[in-house]
């Protein structure tokens, strides 16, 4: 202790270092940079962590990295607005605020089925800056859909402030129509199959979504998401 | 529980009378050509309410007559009830000239019911102003206490001897009883002459046969206990006003009159300790129309949100043209409530966090875009895929929309994709069969002929499956009724490997099939 109560390091703390092994030294180090706060991660990088996902359908979870969208980073997916509206029901049937930007012609009928109307805001039409807007959005939202109606690539210098903001805040964000160089996720997804309808008999009961998805560090993976009606075992 | 009534006998007369004392004795009050009330003199004359206003020139050549006037009615009343303030904690005025007071608690406070009484009646005596008092165990025997004979106190537990002698007719002459007219009427044909015979008849033999209406003057005849007086709570106006000077047609004038009418607001609403939910922005234009719009918000609107809502409205109405200088500027908050601070200290779960976290960016949205930028879907109900969703400003509040079950609506899953896409905006749709014929929709709401192909553009596909149509009449009660037809198609093109499904509608005034949504 000093004369006023500051605690100095013991210089002879030092010289114990001497007597020990390589090895050892680095444990001892390690533990006291522990204990001062600057931890130091040991093993592999977690890098999708299960808390920091939004939920999504259960058909998708199982393909999904994490279980879930990855919160702070970009995921682009294909326009199927299909498979979005899947998304923004199980955010918002979650309890998550959804945005969607520059998106007029999704309908969020769906979404009253399983998920929750008053969670959503639309800006169908963003103005001259949608990459500004989404970057407002981001920060307070848990899931914001940003999408151009025609394909663009987003060069990293008007991306940048975008990302920025995205890693500060809590939300997903799905870009549709639009690519970033490197995204961390993609799910492309295509219907494949409309069941319960025949030649003028039934009605489209459910629908089956392919889905691809490609994320950084993983293999790709494929699976289907349906919606309404499952496929059934049939009599032959 | 006693209730004193204190009736004013024909108080438009009596109000018109306070008014203007130049007015003849012979007089009556008409409204629509038909005479509402009219004066003892008049009535003496022969004159009748409810007679035609000529008839009653007729039968008493010396009658004025004058035009109805509530406000006339309430004005005048205001201070005699102000009055009666004085000596009675809880009055409530049913209607201008009629007044009931609890009785019970003037009577233990001025010693007994006979001094609180005497005390009510001097305190509404005023020169040419005649009021009688009925004093009874319930609210409606009261009245028809004080209408009877000039007044009367009906002892505690006597009111179905009072009465029974009385004719059903009387509950019908009383507005604020709220007895049917036509069930009082209906009464008297069937011989139930007195209230005493409506009594005796089994209640549900009234309710079976009279409904609601019939009920309620059974159990006045009964002297069923009613509700307890109710006075009118204080209320305190906290809308506040600018008109300035210049009429205001410039939006940066606007905000600048917002911001000022905002930080008066809330000096008012800081002073009676308050925080304001739900706003109401008026203003009046130079061409005299008022235009409103009402703000809600979930937690309480401070200063600057209340300044932004009140610059966005304003500057809405000035640049969207038309509407004109505003000349005054009211904001009125219709719904305040004590602020609840303290709940959020101990909140710990990170729920509500995330709201406020939501409002606060989708606000920074509105205010860089414009509050009719940012839009709230809600469900309005419809049978097709784009109907059924309207969209509101953020924050705006809308009247509910109606709820139905709409039978015939397409079920889900739903397409999610309005129009048909991005590829193919405004493109023709065409539907044909075998023999490369055009498949309509008949009036019987059946396919002309069983659908092979589809074209869309440029594309061609071949039709796997239908569904439909289901046909929707709407609107076949105005002047542009709708028949539409919805049909569900399922698709395969020669080039592409999975199939498209569309929801078709046929719109039968142009004859022609157009895209309303498309799955996938």
């Amino acid at each position: 202790m000093g004369v006023n109560g500051t605690p100095v390091r013991k210089l002879q703390e030092v010289d114990d270092l001497a007597g020990l092994s390589r090895g050892e030294r680095i444990d001892l180090l390690r533990s006291r940079m522990a204990g001062l706060g600057g931890a130091v991660e040991l093993g592999q990088e977690q890098v999708w962590d299960a808390t920091q996902v939004v939920e999504v359908p259960a058909d998708l979870a199982r393909i999904l990295p994490g279980g879930g969208l990855a919160r702070r980073i970009v995921t682009e997916v294909a326009d199927c607005p299909a498979l979005v509206v899947e998304l923004i029901a199980h955010t918002t049937a979650a309890g998550g605020h959804v945005g969607v930007v520059g998106w007029p012609e999704l309908s969020l009928a769906g979404v009253v089925e399983s998920g929750r109307l008053d969670r959503v805001i639309a800006v169908p039409d963003p103005g001259v800056d949608p990459l500004g807007i989404t970057a407002v959005l981001v920060e307070g939202l848990d899931l914001v859909v940003a999408r151009w109606p025609a394909p663009v690539e987003l060069s990293p210098v008007r991306a940048r402030p975008l990302l920025g903001k995205l890693r500060g805040g809590v939300a997903a964000l799905v870009l549709v129509g639009a690519s970033v160089t490197a995204p961390s996720m993609r799910i492309d997804a295509a219907v494949t199959t409309f069941r319960g309808i025949g030649t003028g008999t039934g009605r489209i009961r459910g629908v089956d979504i392919d889905v691809r998805v490609t994320a950084k560090g993983q293999r790709p993976a494929s699976g289907t998401v349906t919606v309404g009606q499952r496929a059934g075992l049939r009599a032959v | 529980m006693r209730v004193a009534a204190l009736w004013f006998p024909d108080w438009p007369i009596q109000a018109a009378r306070l008014e203007d004392e130049d007015l003849p004795a012979t007089l009556a009050v008409a409204e629509q050509h038909r005479i509402r009330v009219c004066s003892a003199a008049a009535r003496n004359g022969g004159v009748r309410r409810g007679m035609r206003v000529r008839q009653a020139q007729a039968v008493c050549p010396e009658l004025t007559v004058i035009d109805a006037d509530p406000d006339r009615d309430g004005r005048m009343f205001e201070s005699i009830a102000a009055g009666l303030d004085d000596v009675a904690s809880s009055i409530e005025v049913l209607r201008p000239g009629l007044i009931i007071v609890d009785a019970g608690a003037a009577g233990r406070f001025h010693g007994s019911e006979d001094a609180a009484v005497e005390k009510l009646i001097d305190a509404a005596s005023r020169r040419g102003v005649d009021a009688t008092v009925g004093v009874a165990d319930e609210i409606a025997t009261a009245l028809l206490a004080a209408r009877t004979g000039g007044g009367g106190v009906v002892p505690a537990g006597g009111s179905t001897g009072f009465l029974a002698a009385h004719p059903v007719g009387v509950l019908a002459a009383e507005t604020s009883l709220h007895c049917e007219a036509t069930v009082v009427e209906s009464f008297a044909q069937l011989g139930v002459h007195t209230l005493g015979d409506l009594a005796a008849l089994p209640a549900t033999a009234v309710s079976t046969r009279f409904g609601a209406g019939g009920l309620r003057c059974h159990r006045i005849a009964r002297a069923v206990a009613d509700r307890r007086v109710a006075p009118e709570l204080p209320t305190t106006d906290l809308s506040v006003a600018v008109t300035p000077e210049d009429p205001i047609d410039r939006v940066d004038a606007a905000a600048f009159a917002a911001r000022q009418l905002a930080a008066t607001l809330h000096d008012r609403l800081r002073a009676a300790g308050l925080s304001c939910l739900r706003l109401r922005v008026l203003a009046e234009l130079a061409d005299g129309t008022r235009l409103e719009r009402i703000w809600r918000t979930r937690e309480a609107l401070d200063e600057s949100a209340t300044a932004d809502r009140v610059r966005w409205q304003l500057d809405g109405w000035l640049t969207s043209g038309g509407a004109g200088a505003i000349t005054s500027l009211i904001l009125d908050p219709l719904e305040t409530a004590a602020p609840e601070s303290a709940g959020a200290l101990w909140r710990s779960d990170g729920s509500t966090g995330d709201d406020a976290r939501a409002r606060r960016v989708i606000s920074r949205v509105q205010s860089s875009l414009g509050t009719d930028a940012v839009l709230q879907p809600r469900l309005v109900g419809g049978r097709g895929v784009a109907e059924r969703i309207d969209f509101v400003p953020y924050g705006e509040q809308r009247d509910a929309p109606a709820t139905g079950s709409w039978p015939g609506r397409i079920p889900g899953p739903l397409p999610a994709r309005l129009g048909g896409g991005p590829t193919h905006p405004a493109a023709r749709v065409r539907l044909i069969d075998a023999r490369a014929e055009d498949v309509t929709v008949t009036a019987e709401a059946l396919l002309s002929s069983l659908p092979y192909a589809l074209g869309w553009g440029r594309h061609r596909y071949r039709v796997a499956a239908w569904a439909g149509p289901w046909p929707v009449d709407g609107a076949w009660w105005g002047t542009d009724p709708q028949r539409v037809a919805r049909l569900q198609v399922v698709g395969q093109s020669d080039d592409e490997t999975h199939p498209r499904a569309w929801l078709l509608v046929w719109v039968g005034g142009v004859g022609r099939w157009r895209v309303e949504a498309t799955y996938g």
